[in-house]
């Protein structure tokens, strides 16, 4: 199994909220959900890493007048993209939900 | 609308930095969210976003790690270097004066290395330097051997024809002739020579071509002559009285500065042949030019040698003369100034400025280098804990020794860069110091890149071996206990101590003799006063005219005295049996008064006494000591020559040195004589000469020589130019030596900084426990007293030698002594103790609690 970092995350759950989706559309729902910027190169990079991973796949969709006639690429993710995720986050939801009540050791904040 | 869409440049930033098979997605969804930011956060926001999102795109880029990379050497020495790095900006005060040390030492050597180089490519650069020969001979004349150091007209042209490995040959002659320009006449330099030469040596003809070249009123030119001239097929010249019209045929590209022969205008020697009588084409004895043989590649020079002399022998009566002949190498001509080349070819470099700019350079560079050994021995004190928990990983001492060579090699490598632009800044002054044309340009070429490198490899090694070594057999244990020491105990360490020391005082002692020696040479009463001082040439000795000019010259007011006189030649008498060598000057009775010269037995010439004209001489003191004369004065002597026929010794003069400080005083018989050949017009003036008198000089001299332009020169400078060479040394080792003696207390400040550094908490101690700052002091000093000391030993000594030696070649030599090396050691005492003062002042004075805190 190989590791899945933080952005990679959160764009392969927003490509399995979507059924395709391009770069921009991805920053935007990203800007909305976390509310704070992101720029698109460290998407695009994330985006080729999880392609060679196997957990996405891609294809030119149309061009489009506001991207000077050049084509999208749209992105949508696999079944291993889904199954990579699923364990992780199933770990990390139960481990959430056993924390019934946070206790600082050190205060309260 | 425009101002909406995304910014241009930053567009076409995208395009440069994103690679191809990304770009249409990339860009296209930059330009998509620069529209949704736009309306979303405003246009400002938007533009900034697509700039940084455009430079961003370099994320893309797969940078791959080059295969050789992967080499774990490599690797290896590519962490060295980093941790060389951070080390050096660590520690970058004395890195930066240790490095800047370093710098000029190579720039000093580099520049020593260019001079050399240089100086040994002269006249290699023709295709056929190799195979090229200049003639000379030598003949045994009452057991003593003269070098000609030329041939004659017959030699150049008969031995070829006879000697078949010969395949070219050529003779070359340079002579003076007058050129007209405009209304006035001025003197031009030209060479003759033989169709031959263009083919022996790179002649690169860029119009026309020489021909024949046997046509006596043909030329051809240099292409930076020809650029001078207005009319470029013909040039006028005038020899004697008679005007030659050339039409130049061709013009060649100019011979590069390290080059013996650079002519500017080439004339046939069909042109010479007319103009001197027969026998001077028929003579073999009659040296007056410059012969060169190419020889085939087949033979070799020895056989070639002797098939010479065989032929030499059938014309010419070799075993009475005890006469040979011989070849010498094109290229090695530049390099002997004993055959004191002449007739058209540039004079050889002197060895003597040669050897001071090696040695210095040499010097320099050694110094620089033990400087860096010291610096970075106690520099790299801090890094021992360091080397110890390497070894205790496993590190080998090899590795170790990699490291710090690896790291020594840094420096050197940004020393030379550094040394780049400390050349590139010093070499017009160096240029004007050793009288050659270098530039910049010069430096971009490969000998340069060559000597280089050589220099920082070099000085790789020489700096780096010690402190490598030093640090990398240390005993690890040893320094996580804190109980290291490094330097001053090993014997190389010593050494190195040692010999920093005695080279800066062997330097001191040096520039101080050298500059002694030269000032008493440039000082030197040479037994005449050359103040004031005009010298004429007159070029045409047979010419009575020059009475006339005498005598008109005389009436201009400012001009208090003239005489002239002829060279001082020589020639050689038989007394009782005995060869007496003599100089004779042939002058009037206006000489000695005018030269300020004694009588100190007998008298003057007296015009007035008839017999003086051909019956009397003076001689100087050197002749009467040589003659053992008692009671000179009434005495007649067997020196008939010219005119004279047992001439009687009239007076004595004082001994004056008329060819240079650098030689003897020669005995000398002066006398007077009706038929003027006189060379020299001297003429005295008054102390404030001004240029209109300088003027009314001239207008005498054109109303009496109408055509010839006048030659005039003050007697002191020519004097001062007898000394150039000498002036050269003097100005070279001037500067050489300060630099050195600079790099030299740079690294006592090195040596002394490094064991201030590390009795540091000793002396705290010391001071915790009431010692005195004199105490301290004394603790430090006492040790480099002895330093000083045996430096005296090291290097007083060899100096003393080597400039006796040096001293030698002077007649006129100051004495060493030993005040020079006192002198020497002292000044370098003096070095040490301010340096001591220097760092000790903060030892001294600080809190010793500063030092004794562990955190």
């Amino acid at each position: 199994m190989e590791a899945i970092g933080p952005l990679e995350e959160i764009i392969l759950m927003i490509l399995l909220q979507n059924d395709e989706c391009h770069g921009v559309e991805i920053a935007q729902s990203y800007e909305s959900v976390m509310e704070k910027t992101i720029s698109l190169p460290a998407i695009h990079v994330v985006l080729k890493r999880m392609e060679k991973k196997g957990w996405v796949e891609s294809r030119f969709g149309e061009p489009t007048a506001q991207r000077g006639g050049r084509r999208k690429r749209l992105y949508w993710a696999t079944p291993s993209g889904y199954y990579a995720i699923k364990e992780v986050q199933e770990a990390k939801t139960k481990l959430w939900a056993s924390i019934v009540q946070p206790k600082f050791k050190y205060g309260i904040i | 609308m425009e101002s909406f869409d995304p910014p241009k440049w930053a567009d076409w930033l995208i395009e440069k930095i994103c690679p191809e098979e990304y770009l249409e997605e990339v860009q296209g969804d930059l330009h998509e969210a620069f529209y949704w930011r736009a309306e979303a956060k405003g246009l400002s926001y938007a533009r900034r976003k697509f700039f940084f999102e455009s430079l961003k795109t370099i994320r893309l880029i797969r940078f791959k790690t080059p295969d050789f990379m992967k080499n774990l050497y490599l690797r290896t020495l590519k962490s060295y270097f980093v941790t060389g790095f951070r080390f050096l900006w660590k520690t970058r005060v004395f890195s930066s004066i240790n490095i800047f040390g370093l710098a000029i030492g190579i720039a000093s050597a580099t520049m020593a290395f260019l001079f050399l180089s240089d100086q040994l490519s002269y006249d290699r650069f023709h295709k056929n330097a190799d195979q090229i020969f200049w003639l000379n001979g030598s003949i045994e004349f009452e057991g003593q051997t003269e070098t000609m150091n030329g041939a004659s007209y017959i030699m150049g042209s008969e031995i070829p024809k006879e000697v078949p490995g010969i395949i070219k040959a050529s003779h070359v002659k340079n002579a003076l002739a007058l050129r007209p320009i405009g209304e006035d006449y001025d003197y031009q330099v030209y060479h003759y020579a033989d169709r031959d030469l263009f083919d022996m040596l790179d002649f690169t003809f860029i119009s026309g071509s020489p021909g024949t070249f046997e046509n006596p009123d043909q030329m051809v030119v240099s292409e930076s002559f020809a650029e001078g001239l207005s009319q470029k097929d013909e040039l006028t010249l005038v020899f004697g009285d008679q005007e030659t019209v050339f039409t130049i045929v061709g013009i060649y590209k100019d011979m590069p500065n390290n080059s013996t022969l650079r002519p500017e205008i080439i004339i046939p020697f069909s042109h010479w042949k007319t103009r001197v009588p027969a026998r001077r084409t028929t003579t073999w004895f009659d040296i007056n030019m410059n012969v060169f043989f190419q020889k085939s590649r087949d033979v070799n020079k020895k056989a070639l040698e002797e098939s010479i002399n065989k032929v030499f022998a059938t014309h010419f009566d070799v075993e009475e003369n005890n006469a040979k002949l011989f070849l010498q190498p094109y290229t090695e001509l530049h390099m002997d100034p004993s055959l004191g080349l002449g007739n058209g070819l540039g004079g050889a470099v002197n060895r003597q400025v040669l050897r001071v700019v090696i040695i210095i350079g040499l010097l320099c560079l050694l110094i620089s280098c033990f400087n860096y050994s010291n610096f970075a021995t106690g520099n790299f004190l801090s890094r021992s804990k360091e080397v110890a928990i390497r070894k205790v990983i496993g590190a080998h001492k090899s590795t170790i020794f990699q490291q710090f060579i690896s790291e020594s090699f840094l420096s050197t490598a940004i020393a030379g860069l550094l040394s780049i632009a400390l050349i590139i800044i010093i070499l017009p002054m160096f240029s004007t110091f050793v009288d050659e044309e270098y530039t910049i340009t010069q430096l971009l070429n490969r000998r340069f890149i060559f000597g280089l490198s050589v220099v920082i490899i070099l000085s790789t090694l020489l700096s780096g071996i010690y402190p490598s070594l030093v640090l990398s057999s240390q005993k690890a244990g040893n320094a996580l206990k804190s109980k290291l020491k490094v330097g001053g105990r090993s014997f190389f360490g010593w050494l190195l101590v040692m010999l920093q020391v005695s080279l800066t005082i062997f330097l001191i002692i040096g520039m101080i003799t050298i500059q002694r020696q030269l000032n008493h040479l440039v000082n030197y009463d040479l037994g005449y006063n050359d103040e004031n001082m005009l010298q004429l040439s007159i070029r045409d000795t047979s010419d009575r005219r020059v009475e006339q000019l005498k005598q008109k010259l005389q009436q201009l007011p400012f001009v208090q005295e003239v005489s002239a006189y002829s060279g001082y030649n020589g020639t050689d008498f038989i007394y009782e049996e005995r060869r007496i060598q003599v100089r004779h000057l042939r002058t009037d009775a206006e000489f000695l008064p005018l030269m300020e010269i004694e009588v100190t037995e007998g008298r003057n010439f007296d015009p007035a006494i008839i017999t003086d004209e051909r019956q009397s001489i003076l001689v100087n003191e050197a002749l009467v000591k040589q003659m053992n004369l008692e009671n000179p004065i009434g005495m007649t002597i067997p020196f008939d020559y010219g005119d004279l026929e047992n001439p009687r010794i009239v007076g004595v003069i004082k001994d004056y040195n008329f060819r240079s400080p650098k030689r003897t005083i020669d005995p000398l018989v002066v006398y007077m004589s009706p038929e003027y050949q006189y060379q020299v017009m001297l003429l005295k003036l008054g102390s404030s000469t001004l240029t209109e008198d300088i003027r009314a000089i001239e207008q005498t001299w054109r109303s009496t020589y109408p055509l010839q332009p006048i030659n005039y020169a003050w007697e002191d400078e020519l004097n001062e130019a007898r000394m150039q060479t000498e002036i050269q040394i003097q100005k070279l080792s001037r500067a050489g030596s300060i630099i050195a003696i600079l790099l030299a207390s740079l690294g006592l400040f090195g040596i002394v900084g490094t064991h201030v550094r590390q009795r540091l908490k000793e002396v705290s101690i010391r001071k915790v426990n009431g010692a005195s700052p004199w105490n301290i002091y004394w603790l430090f000093s006492r040790k480099f007293g002895g330093w000083l000391g045996a430096g005296f030993i090291f290097g007083a000594i060899p100096a003393v030698y080597f400039l006796n030696n040096w001293l030698n070649n002077y007649p006129e030599r100051i004495n060493l002594g030993v005040g020079t090396p006192l002198l020497g050691t002292f000044i370098c005492g003096i070095v040490f103790i301010s340096i001591i003062s220097f760092l000790l002042f903060k030892v001294i004075f600080v809190n010793p609690a500063v030092h004794l805190k562990d955190e």
